[in-house]
């Protein structure tokens, strides 16, 4: 008997969290989403970073009843709208139609959560959606606080507030996990796992959830003393979320359309975290992309986010800021270049992504010693050796990063190799484009880094009884390349050669590219003589931006299919059929999406970041 | 005689820990199932069950296919070894599949110089092809295989300048042990190895390259290549004797006695250097089933690893059991020199032990890579108390035998739920001295 009550509540728990978790999960898509236009084919401009987000809403009437010293508040509004949005929508029939789904409805853990779910909705008397809206409510906030000072804890107490839309069937619901997990019995609170509060009773679902309901609202939390200080607080205005200036800002800046968001207080998260949050970085390569960035995270205070929809996609935007806010930082980020053409309409065959970063290089190199560790440096030393030494004495930080315009491009494509040498796994081709200030006098240099790195490479190869790189020098279209390849009809023979890296490396205009394929790289002159003008405003400070066509790449993913199946196999000791089913779900839901695209960009008082996903055609 | 057949009801018993031994000794640590199977077929056909089944589990056809696709597709060498420990762990040829175990470590060959999945996955292939067969036969597919070609250089064996390296280690390690040749013997024997070269991962003879002169081997002289020199090999008296040896470490005791190496020599020799009969004799003896080597192997980490996730039909994926193996000193495919592992006690000391200790906690909760389904065993053995669920771990990973110290510290276990009680008492047992003992 105690061995079923036990399971019963552990049941009633899973059944609130799975409850929490549905609503969440279905609630941000809109049924907007799916009458829209379809996603673009090509690679469409990243969205511009906001610097104030527009139109204020107000706080959520639930903050009244948060500690103002929450770490982390994530809320839902109109969640219950959403869900039946949703459930309307076009969206919905798209994934139900989808074969993604018919392969979820295959899997066992998915019967199994549907099954739980539709049990505690029908012991509630709702159906399985009027519960995840019951859920979602009219005003959700899950709020992460400081762990308490006394006791043993180090994880975080989680406190969740719902303001339902329908009080009496989500009272319902609530009843029937009460009723589940054992806290009523014949309609009546068990002493053991219910306590009044000031009036109010409160109720333990399990060890670690806790429950009860006042002035509209029901309230969740991890432990029964929060819970019980939440009841007996429930009247004082001091300290509270609400009354929090940050918070307010935020929740004030959100706009209308936002329908989850969220607030994070970096600082708290700093003095809890010490020095895991401060360590420099350990990589030095990393450190010289991204350390600007990480450190204007760093020294921001404060953090938002906020997801809305649009007509063919979603929207996720944010900013991290402070009053002190990076401004150090932002020093190590380049105004706009001077780049003459919007690589935005590269149109270049199979693009698959395209990074571009964009630095104050000197900058960046100088204040390394302040973003990355001893390690980090040590490596970065080496590297900068090193390639100081392929470029003839060129010394990396005086002669060639002062070379280097600030836009550094990653490039990803579909490649299509020779006959008979299709690679396991398949991978995209890849491009490195550095745009240089003087390029025929530094080119020349990086030609000859190239070369020596090619023929050290052969010379490996070589002592391995492998295959060597033929070098070649040609001209394509007016530019000059210097191209390594196999020779023909090498035998890769069991030592698996691979045949995705045949370098490529070019000096057209202001731009050295170094490339993983030759065709590649052909193509990707052709495509830049095609660029229009950029419209870029000189002086501004550049965004950092990446697109990835996740049609492209789903395609990509398709190609490799079985080494998908067969890492499902080892490392889930999945029989095959079961790995196949797995793998073909996850193609198929990628298939599903269209563009991704992301700016993230500096401002004044911080970072601004945007995300996109659009939806395939 | 030592090798006599062991004879249930006169020289002992054939229960569950007499079947557990021959079980956990001819494979690896048995499932219950396995061993009420055992009891109910008896020692004779048990043992011939396990010399003779041909029939592999089931799964073993496909996952034979994800092993080519593995190696031919630049799955890399972590990936091939994690694949292995699968087989290893749904065999339904265990003695086979140890017999490959053992061919690997005897024959050892590391990726690290071969540089080949693929390569590495063919010699495993031979190994599989011949683990119960004649020595013979399989020392000749090993000195062809393409992968120990790259390992003991033989392509830089050329007439005129012999690389001994093969040659060497044919009659150090594989054949005869040290003392029984001398110098002059491995620089002929060299020559005649001279021009077995492999090409593009496949064995190629390169008669330009092979020295054809005449070539003195173990006092013999003659036009020898080296075919004739594994044949002399393992005609040479002490090629049996150092078989024997190394037969009876894997599967009896480390402290050998005299009068069973040369009965295992002898039954050796008299079977024609066929693996399986010699291993139907040893597995049925009364030597095989003295009580003082029960429990008187330190298993190796893949026995260690690949055991507890079969006696408990645990979840487990080979790149989880292949991890746990490697950090606890044994990465397939990558053994640390020609000589394979070492072993026995060298497979434990303060670091390993912990990893031991920390891989059965981390599987027993079940929460890991890795794990115990407690609730589904509680269910289906119908284990009602904590009691009983201790009970049957005792049962299940020590054939029921525990000393008091282990009994009391299975005390706080036996307090707990079932599900909970299972949990503690397989970590606790994992982690104890006595289960570390084949």
């Amino acid at each position: 008997m105690r061995l079923s009550l036990n399971r019963m509540r552990h049941a009633a728990r899973s059944a609130a969290l799975l409850l929490a978790v549905a609503a969440l999960a279905l609630a941000p898509w809109p049924a907007t989403l799916a009458q829209s236009d379809a996603a673009s084919a090509k690679p469409t401009a990243a969205p511009a970073v906001q610097t104030t987000p527009p139109a204020a809403r107000s706080v959520a009437p639930a903050a009244q009843l948060i500690p103002d010293n929450a770490l982390l508040v994530v809320g839902l509004r109109d969640g219950y709208r959403a869900v039946d949005d949703f459930r309307g929508g076009d969206l919905f029939k798209r994934i139900l139609a989808s074969d993604a789904y018919k392969s979820l409805e295959k899997q066992s853990e998915y019967m199994k959560a549907k099954g739980g779910l539709m049990m505690f909705a029908g012991a509630a008397g709702l159906d399985p959606w009027a519960a995840v809206q019951q859920v979602a409510g009219r005003d959700l906030l899950l709020a992460l606080l400081p762990p308490p000072k006394e006791g043993n804890h180090d994880k975080p107490d989680v406190l969740i507030v719902l303001t339902p839309q329908d009080a009496a069937a989500t009272r319902s619901l609530l009843n029937s996990i009460l009723v589940m997990s054992g806290a009523i019995v014949d309609g009546e609170p068990v002493e053991a796992r219910s306590r009044l509060v000031d009036g109010v009773r409160g109720y333990s679902i399990s060890d670690d959830l806790y429950v009860a309901e006042f002035d509209e609202h029901m309230v969740f939390a991890n432990r029964a003393k929060l819970l019980e200080g939440v009841i007996r607080e429930r009247r004082s205005g001091e300290k509270k979320l609400a009354t929090n200036e940050h918070f307010t800002r935020a929740a004030r800046d959100l706009p209308r359309e936002a329908l989850l968001w969220a607030f994070a207080d970096v600082r708290q998260f700093k003095s809890m975290t010490g020095d895991a949050f401060n360590k420099k970085l350990d990589n030095g390569l990393a450190g010289l992309l991204f350390g600007g960035a990480v450190e204007a995270f760093r020294s921001a205070d404060y953090a938002s986010a906020w997801l809305r929809t649009e007509a063919d996609g979603v929207v996720l935007d944010g900013r991290a800021f402070g009053e002190g806010g990076g401004a150090e930082w932002l020093k190590t980020f380049a105004v706009n270049s001077e780049e003459s053409r919007d690589w935005s309409k590269l149109d270049l065959p199979g693009l698959m992504s395209q990074v571009a970063l964009a630095r104050d290089w000197v900058g960046i190199w100088e204040a390394r010693e302040s973003i990355i560790d001893a390690d980090g440096l040590r490596g970065l030393t080496e590297f900068a050796n090193t390639l100081t030494t392929l470029m003839g004495g060129m010394d990396f930080h005086s002669q060639f990063l002062t070379e280097l315009k600030p836009t550094l491009r990653f490039l990803a494509a579909r490649q299509k190799l020779a006959e008979g040498a299709a690679p396991t796994p398949e991978l995209p081709g890849f491009a490195l484009v550095m745009h240089l200030k003087n390029a025929q006098q530094v080119a020349p240099r990086l030609e000859n880094a190239a070369l020596m790195t090619m023929s050290i490479i052969n010379v490996d190869m070589g002592q391995k009884m492998q295959p060597q790189f033929q070098l070649t020098p040609r001209d394509y279209h007016g530019a000059r390349m210097l191209v390594g390849k196999y020779p023909e009809k090498t035998d890769p023979g069991p030592r698996g050669i691979r045949y995705n890296f045949e370098p490529a490396i070019s000096v057209f205009g202001d731009r050295f590219v170094i490339c993983t394929s030759e065709k590649m790289l052909e193509n990707l002159i052709d495509a830049v003589e095609k660029l229009p003008a950029a419209a870029g405003k000189a002086g501004e400070l550049a965004s950092d931006t990446l697109h990835v066509d996740l049609g492209e790449l789903s395609r990509l993913l398709d190609a490799n299919r079985e080494v998908f199946i067969a890492n499902q196999m080892l490392e889930q000791d999945f029989s095959r059929e079961r790995a196949t089913a797995r793998v073909g779900m996850l193609l198929e839901a990628a298939r599903m999406l269209g563009q991704l695209s992301m700016r993230v960009g500096p401002v004044s008082d911080g970072l601004n970041f945007s995300l996109r996903i659009g939806l395939a055609r | 005689m030592l090798l006599d057949a062991y004879r249930p009801g006169t020289d002992g018993p054939w229960d569950r820990r007499t079947a557990s031994h021959l079980l956990r000794r001819a494979g690896f640590a048995p499932a219950p199932a396995d061993v009420d199977d055992a009891l109910k077929e008896g020692l004779a056909r048990t043992v011939d069950i396990l010399v003779s089944n041909a029939q592999d589990a089931p799964r073993h056809g496909e996952l034979d296919v994800l092993g080519e696709r593995i190696a031919a597709g630049g799955g890399g060498i972590e990936k091939l070894a994690g694949w292995w420990m699968q087989r290893l762990l749904h065999t339904h040829r265990p003695l086979h599949a140890r017999m490959t175990l053992f061919w690997h470590n005897h024959f050892a060959t590391g990726n690290q110089k071969v540089g080949s999945p693929a390569m590495m996955l063919r010699q495993l292939r031979t190994l599989e092809a011949h683990a119960l067969g004649r020595f013979d036969e399989l020392l000749l597919a090993v000195s062809r295989d393409p992968a120990m070609i790259v390992w003991l250089d033989g392509d830089s064996n050329r007439k005129g300048k012999p690389n001994e390296n093969y040659a060497r280690e044919l009659f150090e390690l594989f054949s005869l042990g040290p003392g029984n040749y001398s110098e002059a013997d491995i620089k002929e024997a060299a020559r005649a190895f001279s021009g077995w070269h492999q090409r593009a991962g496949e064995f190629c003879f390169n008669p330009v390259l092979h020295d054809d002169g005449s070539k003195t081997i173990f006092g013999k002289t003659g036009d020898f290549d080296g075919t004739d020199v594994v044949r002399m090999s393992v005609a040479h008296p002490a090629c049996a004797t150092f078989m024997a040896r190394k037969l009876l470490r894997e599967f009896v005791c480390e402290q050998l006695d005299a009068a069973l190496v040369d009965e295992l020599a002898d039954c050796l020799r008299a079977e024609g250097f066929h693996v399986a009969p010699v291993l139907r004799r040893l597995l049925s003896s009364r030597a095989f089933f003295d009580a003082r080597h029960f429990r008187a192997r330190i298993k190796s980490p893949v026995e260690f690893c690949v055991g507890l996730a079969r006696s408990l039909e645990m979840r487990a994926p080979g790149q989880a059991l292949h991890r746990a193996a490697s950090q606890m000193g044994q990465r397939l495919f990558e053994p640390p020199t020609v000589k394979g592992w070492e072993g026995h006690r060298r497979w434990i000391n303060s670091s390993t032990m912990l990893v031991r200790i920390n891989t059965a906690t981390v599987a027993s909760a079940g929460r890991g890579e890795f794990g115990l389904d407690a609730d589904a065993w509680v269910a289906r053995a119908a284990l009602e108390n904590g009691a009983a669920a201790t009970r049957f771990a005792i049962d299940a990973m020590l054939d029921g035998a525990v000393d008091d110290e282990l009994h009391a510290a299975l005390r706080e276990a036996e307090a707990q739920p079932p599900a909970a009680a299972l949990r503690t008492a397989v970590a606790v047992i994992a982690a104890s001295p006595d289960y570390q003992l084949a």
